[in-house]
């Protein structure tokens, strides 16, 4: 079966991604000694920087990168636009703003969970007041909207702080914050992460036939049973858990979640509901790739990750267009 | 129960209702055609009846939970959406939504009723065709399949054959009529009432939400509803090649 053999090659890829990523970095070690270090125990540096710097890293990109895949082709599912992604639900944006703050108030520097907890703080705040604007019974268009209010809203505070920050070390640290990156995180951050976005991802990966049927439009799929309510609060909720807290340990990684679903699209036969997985597994092979890339191109000059990701994802994103276009005949 | 009884529907946007105190019964077996000019209520009026919209009063099958009413009843919607460039089969296949439990993948009945709504709408060659590539009438095809192949009782489509070209929308009305004749009860609405007159077995008049006519199409489209509701005055009459209408002026 065609479809089964993607989902075979993805998870591959991700497999082969995850071990490149764990035998590269600034410590320059072997491979058997990477591996005898990770596996055996044996070093006791080669441990050190195995277990708690490498391992770490390569987690959280497969959870960061599978977070905002499954999440985008979600989203582009339920909106029935290839142009959404989770930036647009605002939040992205919401939980920055909260990180932004505990930087800016130094809470961060406080406590090494400050900054996740605060990020995750926005995140609820925003899915709440989203679920609050777009009310009870509007359909794709209202949230939409409302994303994109509370995304301007987000994105205005964190301005705002910056614009008055007293401090320039400061606004640099939030500047570069904001760019995202997963270098120096350790499994504290994984903890933190993993309960919220495997939940995020357990309320996403049910919504595959909900979605199929949006294919036909609102009306139709809600004729055909499937209750478009509590779809998209588990979208919703799904999407922020998962996000809110990728962005709570690595900062705004862009065009991931837009990027990927456009390109698995084609390969799963335009259906929304297999295109979860298959954006899933491609997600966070994007993002350790880009993780990989980050740490060869540039080793010693702290490239941020999210910085990489735009610059493969907007040509990536422009071959796209031109595609879409050449088959069109325009 | 395959039929539907709907008891002082009732449906408001603001204050001003939009299905104003409707009550009937239509029973299987019956095409029954929803008439009435634009803004009359007639989507309303079946939304309201699938339990689509928020209203007053009762429907049998708004009464149904979600997956149960969706195996009684097929929906149409008049915008024919098709999001995704996916195949005609699984766009078909679609229909197939309300029979499976959760996690189960299609079997052996699925794919069957597929291919039978399939070949009954001359579609057995486009299965791997992507759905958004076809021509308009072709894709008022597929929905109609999908519809189909959801084998429910009953079948509701709002303005299907609208846009479609003559021979088309013969084609599809006789259809309609067929699945009527099986047995089902389809309902439709439409702006021909000359099509309306030939194929369906009983017509419902809405005039700005109230239902003011119910019965055989011939009694409905009397000369004082016609000029009453639509303002028009029209030839109908019964010939050998069955019953002919013809409007042939506006007498308002």
């Amino acid at each position: 079966m065609r479809g089964q053999g993607l989902f075979w090659a993805l998870a591959l890829l991700v497999a082969a991604l995850f071990a490149l990523s764990l035998l590269i970095g600034p410590a320059g070690l072997s491979v058997r000694d990477s591996l005898s270090a990770l596996l055996a125990g044996r070093g006791e540096a080669a441990v050190l920087v195995m277990r708690e710097i490498r391992l770490p890293r390569a987690i959280l990109a497969v959870l960061v990168g599978a977070s905002l895949g499954l999440s985008g082709a979600a989203l582009q599912g339920y909106m029935r636009n290839p142009l959404a992604e989770p930036a647009l639900i605002g939040v992205s944006s919401s939980a920055a703003l909260g990180a932004v703050l505990a930087l800016q108030t130094g809470l961060a520097s406080a406590h090494v969970l400050a900054l996740p907890a605060s990020a995750l703080t926005g995140a609820l705040i925003a899915v709440s007041l989203l679920l609050l604007l777009a009310g009870p019974r509007g359909g794709a268009f209202t949230l939409i909207l409302a994303g994109i209010a509370l995304s301007a809203l987000a994105g205005a505070l964190t301005q705002l702080v910056l614009n008055l920050s007293p401090n320039p070390y400061a606004t640099a640290d939030i500047v570069f914050w904001l760019m995202g990156s997963l270098a120096d995180r350790s499994f504290t951050h994984v903890w933190l992460a993993l309960p919220l976005t495997l939940l995020g991802w357990l309320m996403l990966a049910g919504l595959g036939r909900g979605l199929d049927a949006l294919t036909l439009g609102e009306d139709a799929a809600a004729a055909l049973g499937i209750r478009l309510g509590r779809l998209r609060l588990a979208l919703v909720l799904g999407v922020a858990a998962s996000v809110g807290a990728g962005v709570a340990v690595a900062g705004a990684i862009g065009f991931v979640g837009l990027i990927v679903p456009h390109l698995l699209r084609p390969l799963v036969g335009a259906r929304p509901g297999r295109l979860l997985a298959a954006s899933a597994l491609g997600g966070a092979a994007l993002l350790l790739a880009a993780d990989i890339g980050v740490r060869l191109v540039l080793p010693d000059r702290d490239l941020k990750l999210g910085v990489v990701t735009a610059l493969i994802g907007a040509p990536l994103f422009i071959r796209l267009i031109y595609r879409t276009r050449a088959e069109a005949g325009a | 129960m395959t039929g539907i009884e709907l008891s002082h529907l009732t449906v408001r946007r603001g204050r001003c209702p939009v299905v104003d105190d409707v009550t009937a019964t239509l029973s299987p077996g019956d095409c029954v055609g929803l008439v009435g000019p634009n803004g009359a209520g007639k989507t309303t009026l079946m939304r309201a009846t699938l339990g689509l919209v928020p209203h007053k009063g009762t429907s049998s099958l708004a009464c149904l939970p979600a997956s149960e009413r969706a195996r009684a009843a097929a929906w149409l919607p008049q915008t024919r959406e098709i999001a995704w460039p996916v195949s005609v089969e699984t766009l078909v296949g679609l229909g197939r939504t309300p029979h499976l439990g959760p996690g189960q993948r299609p079997g052996p009945a699925d794919r069957a009723a597929v291919g039978a709504a399939m070949a009954r709408l001359d579609l057995t060659g486009f299965a791997t065709r992507r759905a958004t590539e076809l021509s308009g009438g072709e894709q008022a095809r597929v929905l109609i399949a999908r519809a189909l192949a959801q084998e429910a009782p009953v079948l509701m489509a709002d303005e299907p054959i609208a846009g479609l070209d003559p021979a088309h929308q013969f084609t599809t009305m006789a259809l309609f009529a067929g699945l009527a004749a099986e047995g089902r009860l389809v309902m439709i609405s439409l702006h021909d009432l000359g099509l309306a007159v030939r194929f369906c077995t009983r017509l419902l008049l809405m005039h700005r939400g109230r239902l003011v006519a119910d019965g055989p199409p011939r009694a409905v489209l009397s000369e004082a509803n016609l000029a009453e509701v639509f303002g028009l005055r029209a030839y109908l009459a019964d010939t050998p090649d069955g019953p002919v209408f013809q409007p042939l002026e506006v007498v308002r």
